[in-house]
């Protein structure tokens, strides 16, 4: 089984909150130095699954990304975490935030590699939130696609997996015939701290750079704008002489106010 | 039964028939779209013809899909959403941001090339025709918006609002059956089981009350006695927890809310012994009101909230609880 791991970097989404700022005029968010590039946090645990699926199955395992050599740290984590190669495709020139024309990137490059069985993405990377490239990709390779995965386990056929994806209000067993494209969610997992040989093997390995970038729609979607947002509201604290009080309190301003 | 519909119009998928609100959610959206627009609504139902839908009133037709397929099976949802749109034309066509919307309109985009913009919090179309939509990102820090020009297709998500806002103008149900599409291809993914929440247990995302704990709850049992079976009963609300209580094991994992769980809008949202991280706030900076209750005075929660009470929560909630029992005895 060959089994695809699409990864990217991101800012640490754990960095202090006085980290992140906006720069409006050039609609692009800021960092400060805290805020270190990590591999985004469900790609860690799609990695981790395909780790899991080679241990009992027997797989060969490629981290790819479609990002600058900036993103290489992230792919010696992946290497180090048990993916047995990595490839990086430059980003295609003007892509800006068209996600469609990642996920063709990142096809052009799956198709040069040999044939995948399993493509396994993070369900979403924080930053600009979107969470549009894994259902992106496994339409322009005309795979099924299956998200947001909580369990994903190869079946004795070696055809298809069994995987369990959550729903609007439960979730569902599933079975599937690879290929297919599945984005995992955090629950699938608990990652691996790599340990330090593998660590170390991990920053000798040679990244493949391969080209394929493709290049962006004119059609996709402008950002015309980007604002900070103020979260913060002013709090009236409610009075009284013990807790038990304070509670009584609470709830003559929430009957009076309609909260409830 | 065939029909055309008539082009250049705002289309709506309509939501899983247990959420009625987002439904209606999004037909409002498309009303006023639509007006500015200068055309039409129709909603596109799934379920074959005859099956029960949720209710379109506010859609000038409804399209219907022929086949029995299920609207929470994004492959047939897919299928019948891209028909439409080459038949129809549709300037914009909505979802809503749930598990099969979230699928389906990037896929849906990347079949056709067109423009997508997803968990939109608001949209509206300017004088010139160009559709704008505005979604949170970084992590609900920042206020993004995106424009497709007419009249290029623009394929939109939105956030489902728990608080009741725009309302459909009150009209009669639209006739049902103006075109009916042809049957989806066999589905390639094969559900083998469907789990539903216990009955009782309210979906998160459509709670108008929720209930979060925080790592200051302390233990499983304390979050069962004094949230679980106690306020949020109470309430009528749903309940959850930060990450920081999830990995303590005082509320299981499919419950966290936040950057990494689920995103809640609700119009109450009362934070128990619940720090306030970033992260977490992600996650319900959609709420209307934000109820804090919290030992400690200097918890970056008190930034976000509303209404606070420093106090053990111990000692706050069931005085909450009864008192409310007391004012409105009927609930």
């Amino acid at each position: 089984m060959h089994i695809v791991v699409c990864v990217c970097q991101v800012p640490d989404p754990q960095a202090p909150a006085g980290s992140f700022y906006v720069d409006e005029a050039a609609m692009e968010p800021r960092w400060s130095p805290a805020a270190q590039p990590l591999l985004s946090t469900f790609d860690l645990h799609a990695v981790e699954a395909a780790a899991c699926l080679k241990e009992a199955h027997g797989a060969t395992v490629t981290a790819l990304t479609v990002a600058g050599p900036e993103a290489e740290p992230g792919l010696r984590r992946a290497l180090a975490a048990g993916c047995d190669q990595a490839v990086r495709v430059a980003p295609p020139a003007g892509a800006g935030h068209d996600r469609l024309a990642i996920a063709h990137s990142l096809a052009a490059a799956i198709r040069t590699l040999p044939p995948a069985d399993l493509v396994l993405c993070g369900r979403i990377a924080a930053g600009w939130d979107m969470g549009h490239v894994p259902a992106m990709l496994a339409e322009v390779l005309g795979f099924p696609y299956a998200s947001p995965v909580t369990a994903i386990e190869a079946r004795d056929d070696g055809a298809s997996v069994e995987l369990r994806r959550l729903t609007v209000d439960g979730y569902e067993v599933v079975h599937a015939d690879l290929p297919l494209v599945a984005a995992v969610s955090n629950e699938i997992n608990e990652p691996r701290y790599p340990t330090m040989r593998s660590v170390l093997d991990a920053q000798r390995a040679t990244i493949t750079v391969a080209d394929g970038a493709v290049a962006a729609d004119a059609t996709a979607a402008r950002l015309t704008a980007l604002r900070p947002r103020d979260l913060s509201a002013e709090c009236e604290l409610i009075d009284g002489e013990t807790a038990e009080d304070r509670g009584m309190a609470l709830a003559a301003v929430m009957h009076e106010r309609g909260f409830v | 039964m065939t029909g055309a519909i008539p082009p250049c119009q705002v289309a709506v998928v309509l939501a899983s028939p247990a959420d009625p609100v987002a439904s209606a959610q999004l037909l409002a959206t498309a009303r006023r779209l639509a007006t500015v627009a200068g055309t039409g609504v129709f909603a596109l139902v799934t379920g074959g013809e005859g099956a029960p839908h949720p209710d379109a009133t506010g859609a000038d037709a409804i399209v219907r899909f022929a086949t029995a397929c299920d609207v929470t099976d994004p492959e047939s949802l897919l299928h019948a959403a891209h028909e439409v749109v080459l038949r129809a034309r549709p300037r914009v066509l909505l979802f809503a941001h749930d598990a099969a919307g979230r699928e389906v309109a990037p896929r849906l985009a990347a079949r056709l090339g067109a423009p997508v913009i997803t968990d939109c919090v608001d949209a509206h179309i300017d004088a010139a025709g160009t559709l704008t939509a505005i979604r949170p990102c970084f992590s609900a820090k920042a206020l993004s918006d995106w424009s497709v020009p007419a009249p290029h297709l623009a394929i939109v998500t939105l956030r489902r609002d728990a608080s009741p806002g725009e309302a459909a103008s009150a009209a009669s149900p639209p006739p049902d059956g103006g075109l009916v599409l042809p049957s989806a291809p066999a589905p390639r993914l094969r559900v083998i089981e469907r789990h539903a929440p216990p009955p009782g247990e309210l979906q998160l995302e459509a709670a108008e009350i929720v209930v979060a704990a925080g790592r200051g709850v302390g233990s499983r049992q304390d979050f069962q006695t004094a949230i679980a079976n106690g306020l949020a009963k109470d309430l009528g609300a749903a309940f959850g927890g930060s990450r920081g209580a999830v990995d303590l094991g005082i509320v299981p994992q499919e419950l966290q809310i936040g950057l990494t769980g689920r995103v809640v809008s609700p119009r109450v949202y009362i934070a128990v012994g619940l720090s306030g991280a970033p992260q977490h706030m992600a996650g319900c900076s959609g709420a209307r009101t934000i109820i804090a209750v919290n030992t400690d005075p200097r918890a970056p929660i008190f930034g976000y909230a509303h209404l606070g009470v420093v106090g053990d929560y111990r000692a706050v909630l069931p005085s909450l609880a009864s008192e409310l029992r007391r004012l409105a005895p009927a609930r």
